[in-house]
């Protein structure tokens, strides 16, 4: 990698001229997935338009559309309940994730007692779970978020866990050579070496505590787009199912927008491509 | 004048493989003054790098005696033996300043100070351009030449180099075996030099120890006696050649039809 500055030596006007670039080059990279996405959405309207199929079956995308601005939805207020369960979960996913990661490293005795746990644990299907956990704390958003974490907790904990202990034997001998506490050898090499690690792990999480608090809503919950779903369900109103689904994968895109960039931000070395 | 600062005698280490003992290293004996650099030479699994991590207290030993540091002057693993890897195990997330800086933090040296050394090492290893890039910047002969600066930041009296070339290319090597040999002359350190490389063994070393694998023992030391500084050309020398064969012939090699 060379250092050297060229930008003084180029006029102002091929400047712009690189920025358009780079712009379109852009423009050009993301096109066929917006090309795609359009391409569906077009099919999908042909086909109500032109296939006679009954709108409980499937609505048009207009009527989707349509549907989200009707405010008997209460959309803001739904959104939020998700919202804040899905957040609520993945914060505690991280928290209860990166801690739980850690001890089992730190403590070899709790590696074989809390390990195979949990991993049991994971086997389990979740959504099974929840009506149990209805039993024992009821309905609203605190079981909502309890949920959720059982479904997106894991990958973190896994992940925190392997990035901690895949470091280089010979970095440790070199650190112990200086005799480095485990305190130095954690803060200074282990912790940071985790990092990308706990970062995939925590894109998981995201993902995951979407589909959680959707879940937790559906068996505990009145509120929240999981429960307009099940509510959509009973009485067939098809669109408004497809438009909380619309806006559930937005919330989705975000969370796992934030964590990216905050990726961008914590561990910049890892997101160099 | 010359003060003998590594003093090994007799040193053997065994390893357990399930109910198996074999001998990793044994009869190890040199002597090596300060401001020397000795070469170790010999095949895989001749215990080479066996003999380094117990020379910096990472492996014990059976049998023989091991003296460290000049007499009268104590010596301390810790702070006075620097270790340069094959790899160069550059932090990823820090930059290059910060990586050689790694044993000042851990040893808890002086910050202000650590970090004018850590500047003035990267401009001797000629990386003065690079203390704020990444590691992932550099080619690897250059990731080399930082971890060399790292291992010498805390001013530590020798420095153990476990094949530290050993993973660049041909041209690079030669290029890097001549840096060494600037960096040994302006920084005045022990350096315990382990190759498999026989040409860089009698380049770079004042003393070769050479190894044989089974049984792994000591098949002798030679003393180099080419002038210093070396040149590349040096290796076209008749002396260079009977050194070389010198040590072929320990390693058993010239009778392999």
């Amino acid at each position: 990698m060379t250092k050297t500055d060229v930008s003084q030596e180029i006029p102002e006007s091929s400047k712009l001229q690189r920025v358009m670039e780079t712009a379109w080059s852009k423009i050009a990279y993301y096109l066929p997935s917006f090309l795609t996405f359009v391409a569906i959405v077009a099919i999908w309207d042909l086909a109500v338009r032109f296939g006679e199929i009954k709108s409980y079956i499937l609505p048009a995308p207009k009527d989707v559309i349509l549907v989200m601005f009707d405010p008997s939805y209460h959309w803001w207020e739904n959104f939020l309940a998700t919202a804040y369960a899905c957040v609520g979960a993945f914060l505690a996913s991280m928290v209860f994730g990166i801690l739980l990661g850690v001890l089992v490293v730190w403590n070899s005795s709790l590696e074989r007692t809390v390990m195979p746990i949990l991993v049991v644990f994971n086997t389990l299907p979740k959504v099974a779970l929840a009506p149990l956990f209805v039993i024992w704390l009821g309905y609203g958003i605190g079981p909502n978020i309890v949920i959720a974490v059982t479904v997106a907790f894991f990958p973190v904990v896994i992940n925190t866990a392997v990035g901690l202990t895949n470091v280089e034997p010979e970095l440790l001998q070199l650190a112990r050579v200086l005799r480095a506490t485990n305190f130095q050898i954690f803060a200074k090499i282990r912790f940071p070496n985790s990092l990308p690690y706990v970062f995939a792990g925590l894109k998981m999480s995201a993902s995951m505590a979407v589909v959680g608090a959707i879940v937790g809503e559906f068996v505990a919950s009145e509120r929240g787009l999981g429960a307009l779903i099940i509510a959509g369900g009973v009485t067939l109103d098809t669109a408004s199912i497809f438009a909380s689904l619309v806006i559930i994968s937005l919330l989705g895109l975000l969370v796992y927008t934030i964590v990216a960039f905050s990726e961008r931000i914590i561990a910049p070395w890892n997101v160099r491509e | 004048m010359a003060n003998t600062i590594i003093s090994l005698k007799g040193l053997s280490k065994e390893f357990t493989k399930g109910k198996e003992k074999f001998l990793a290293v044994s009869n190890v004996t040199i002597d090596v003054e300060e401001g020397e650099l000795v070469a170790i030479v010999g095949p895989s699994g001749c215990g080479k790098s066996t003999i380094l991590k117990i020379l910096s207290g990472l492996y014990d030993y059976e049998a023989g005696t091991m003296e460290l540091g000049i007499e009268g002057e104590g010596f301390d693993t810790g702070r006075d033996i620097g270790f340069v890897f094959q790899q160069p195990l550059l932090l990823k997330w820090r930059k290059i300043l910060e990586n050689v800086l790694l044993p000042a933090e851990i040893l808890g040296l002086p910050a202000k100070e650590s970090r004018e050394r850590a500047s003035d090492l990267l401009h001797m290893v000629g990386l003065t351009e690079f203390a704020d890039a990444y590691p992932y910047q550099l080619s690897g002969g250059m990731q080399q030449r930082a971890s060399i600066a790292r291992a010498l930041i805390h001013d530590p009296k020798i420095i153990l180099m476990d094949e530290p070339f050993g993973a660049l290319d041909a041209l690079n090597r030669e290029k890097m075996n001549l840096e060494l040999m600037r960096i040994w002359k302006e920084s005045n350190k022990t350096i315990l030099f382990v190759t498999h490389d026989i040409q860089e063994a009698v380049f770079l070393g004042t003393q070769v120890a050479v190894l044989t694998a089974s049984p792994a023992r000591m098949a002798g030391v030679l003393d180099i006696d080419l002038p210093q500084p070396r040149k590349l050309g040096l290796r076209a020398t008749e002396k260079f050649g009977t050194y070389s064969k010198d040590i072929y012939h320990l390693l058993g090699l010239d009778q392999i039809q």
